[in-house]
């Protein structure tokens, strides 16, 4: 269970758009997850099941307060660039641009964006997780990837 | 199929498609050229994508309260919880990229994670357990089944009502080697006398239709 740690980590932190908030729901997700373990049906994903809870107390969280506006770390220390590779340096402004890119899009795409994408999940266990239809999750995977494709391109390489 | 619309292709992309549609999309990429350059650009900004957040993965960790010590969880587990030995298995190398080769593959998991060719069958043989060949013509069966018609994360189920055996078979990725040969990662999990084993594989697609198992892995012991 420990050994989700890093990949719930980065889900949340995809979903948030900082790492505090990330932290926070990664550490709400296993309290949850251990009160509930009873819940969970023998023979299915352990790491499913958790992106699931981890999403669903995302949504809570978003509804309970949607006042605030989504903050994003732009100090963050991981963030700083190591050495003065120039290449390096180019790579990780891209991969910033993209990042700030997802963080633009809607919630709903960014979701089954990150899961497809980064998480590797394939497209009916995404279905399974969020309860929604197959065609639903294409739709928008597709939508949000077009986009992307389109800002990438634009970006001066 | 004479236009390809962005759903299907952004499944092209992922690799869900089954092979005879993966087929048909190269057969329309071969001759035009501006989707070859959509396909090209997808793929580009989807590795993007799919690095852009990785350093959390690498940053210092806060301490989590994990609960009580030593909760052990499979990430397959068994049905029936008994006093065989649960296994904490990490899937998580299953997402491949899709242009992975096989060649790459087989590199990477002969270093150290725990590549084995005939492992499975050893493993259950020393558990003191063996298949029948009924067993195994219905583990072919699921196999080429998922390999072929499934779309991936498809569950094939097969059972053995003779010896209570049974298991799956879940199709993950398809991709193509240069040669152009369709290659499919599965996730074959079998369930004999109450414990769970789980290995994974790439077969490949013969020209002649005939699937082949290329590899067969067991994944890194992740979890606790």
């Amino acid at each position: 269970m420990i050994g989700l740690l890093p990949r719930l980590r980065r889900f949340a932190y995809g979903l948030s758009g900082s790492l505090d908030e990330a932290d926070d729901l990664v550490q709400s997700t296993f309290e949850r997850a251990l009160s509930h373990i009873d819940q969970w049906q023998a023979g299915t994903r352990l790491d499913s099941w958790m992106y699931r809870i981890l999403h669903s107390i995302r949504i809570n969280r978003l509804h309970a307060d949607n006042l605030r506006t989504k903050k994003l770390d732009d100090s963050d220390p991981d963030e700083q660039i190591g050495g003065d590779n120039a290449r390096e340096m180019e790579a990780k402004l891209t991969l910033e641009a993209v990042r700030q890119f997802i963080w633009k899009l809607p919630e709903e795409q960014r979701t089954i964006l990150l899961l497809v994408v980064v998480e590797g999940v394939s497209y009916k266990d995404v279905s399974d997780m969020l309860c929604i239809p197959i065609g639903t999750v294409t739709s928008r995977l597709a939508r949000a990837r077009l986009a992307i494709k389109d800002f990438v391109e634009m970006v001066p390489s | 199929m004479n236009s390809i619309d962005d759903i299907t292709l952004v499944a092209y992309v992922d690799g869900e498609l089954d092979p005879a549609t993966c087929a048909e999309i190269e057969a329309l990429l071969a001759k035009n050229q501006d989707l070859r350059g959509k396909v090209r650009s997808l793929r580009e900004s989807t590795a993007l994508v799919r690095s852009a957040f990785n350093h959390v993965l690498y940053s210092p960790m806060p301490d989590f309260d994990t609960g009580r010590e030593g909760v052990v969880v499979p990430l397959i587990a068994s049905g029936s919880a008994g006093k065989h030995r649960q296994r904490v298995r990490n899937w998580w190398p299953r997402a491949l990229p899709l242009a992975a080769s096989l060649a790459a593959l087989v590199v990477g998991a002969s270093l150290g994670h725990h590549f084995t060719e005939r492992g499975f069958d050893r493993e259950l043989r020393n558990a003191g357990f063996s298949l029948s060949s009924k067993d195994e013509s219905a583990i072919q069966n699921a196999l080429i089944q998922g390999l072929e018609k499934e779309l991936s994360g498809t569950r094939v189920a097969w059972t053995n009502p003779d010896t209570g055996h049974g298991g799956e078979i879940v199709p993950i990725r398809t991709f193509r080697l240069e040669d152009g040969q369709y290659c499919r990662e599965f996730v074959d999990v079998r369930n004999v006398a109450g414990s769970t084993y789980d290995q994974g594989g790439i077969a490949c697609r013969r020209t002649d239709g005939v699937w082949k198992v290329r590899v067969r892995y067991l994944p890194e012991n992740g979890g606790v």
